[in-house]
């Protein structure tokens, strides 16, 4: 009976901490899709300063998380948003505000299939 | 390279960890369910291996749930017997009274040269000594030949014959086994005696040795470098 219990209590704190990383994944993919919409907006505006420190937020923010990142999604998710917010920041420096909306889209869009994959829905398990 | 090398480690921890947890059954005639948990495991535990890119928790998690899974289903399968037909299903009597139970072969998928396979696994060749033979859920052969043709043991042959207490291992390539030896209730003084007399002056020069702590005594010495 004591394998059974243990079993039970292992299923039941996997779950638990399944559905936690989903809430800890979410925090970190909202509040990084927030900063790359305001850097977007600010630069539609062409504010580019505060473009940049809302830049530099979600870079910041994206390298602070990856260390916890790497350990439950694919490197490669990772590495790809990592790549379009080197790009978003490039052009952010650059001050071309069409390229920068641009990049900035293909950053959100994959922010948000980070969040998408982890997520579960009838898409995601089948 | 050093990830791969860590990471095939732990794998190879927990696989046998959870093979170990499962019991030895597993290593040999698998249940059906437990023959998916094994294959499923084997094939989840190598691709965090195969691909670094891939994090060693998706395989820890996968391997964690289906060893917690196959837990719960055989503690289920010893409770209810209704569970356990679904699960395991049911042996099927595949020769009953000497005759071949041809809906019974054919719900198994069971060819008669299959038959004929299993049958001369178990040294029998002809098929009508056979009274009895059971596709058991693991897919083994159970077989009960008619009592004409079953060996003659001393009870048929009316003798009495007393249980011999069985030998056990009390030498093994020159370490003595001090718990198989109290076990046939003797010590090391009465096994340095059967040596001595035996012109063996230390168990380190035996090879192998099993005893039923009486007469019974199995001996073989090592053999000398050249």
């Amino acid at each position: 009976m004591r394998k059974e219990i243990v079993a039970i209590a292992l299923l039941a704190a996997l779950f638990a901490g399944s559905l936690l990383n989903i809430k800890i994944i979410r925090r970190i993919t909202s509040s990084l899709y927030d900063n790359v919409l305001s850097a977007m907006n600010c630069a539609d505006q062409e504010d580019w300063n505060s473009a940049g420190e809302y830049t530099e937020r979600a870079v910041w923010q994206w390298d602070k998380s990856k260390r916890y990142l790497m350990v439950f999604i694919r490197h490669t998710e990772i590495d790809t948003v990592s790549s379009s917010l080197n790009d978003f920041r490039t052009e952010i420096i650059n001050r071309d505000p069409d390229r920068t909306i641009g990049m900035g889209e293909k950053a959100l869009e994959q922010i948000k299939s980070i969040e998408e994959t982890e997520s579960v829905s009838f898409g995601s398990l089948f | 390279m050093a990830i791969i090398f860590f990471r095939t480690i732990i794998i190879f921890i927990i696989i046998v960890a959870a093979l170990r947890f499962m019991g030895k059954r597993q290593l040999g005639e698998l249940e059906l369910s437990e023959l998916v948990v094994a294959v499923l495991i084997s094939e989840q535990a190598t691709l965090p291996l195969q691909d670094i890119g891939i994090p060693l928790i998706h395989g820890l998690v996968s391997i964690i749930t289906l060893l917690c899974c196959e837990l719960l289903i055989t503690a289920a399968t010893l409770k209810s017997l209704k569970f356990r037909s679904f699960i395991c299903g049911k042996p099927s009597v595949i020769i009953d009274e000497g005759n071949i139970v041809q809906s019974e072969m054919k719900s198994n998928s069971f060819s008669l040269d299959e038959l004929a396979e299993a049958l001369r696994k178990k040294d029998i060749i002809d098929i009508s000594k056979v009274r009895y033979a059971v596709l058991e859920t693991d897919g083994t052969l159970s077989i009960c030949l008619f009592e004409k043709e079953q060996a003659a043991t001393p009870s048929v042959m009316g003798i009495d014959v007393k249980d011999k207490v069985i030998p056990v291992s009390v030498i093994s390539d020159g370490r003595v086994l001090s718990d198989n030896l109290s076990l046939i209730g003797r010590d090391e003084s009465w096994l340095r005696q059967i040596l001595s007399r035996k012109g063996i002056e230390s168990p380190t020069e035996v090879y192998y040795m099993t005893s039923d702590g009486k007469s019974d005594i199995f001996l073989a010495a090592k053999e000398i470098r050249k």
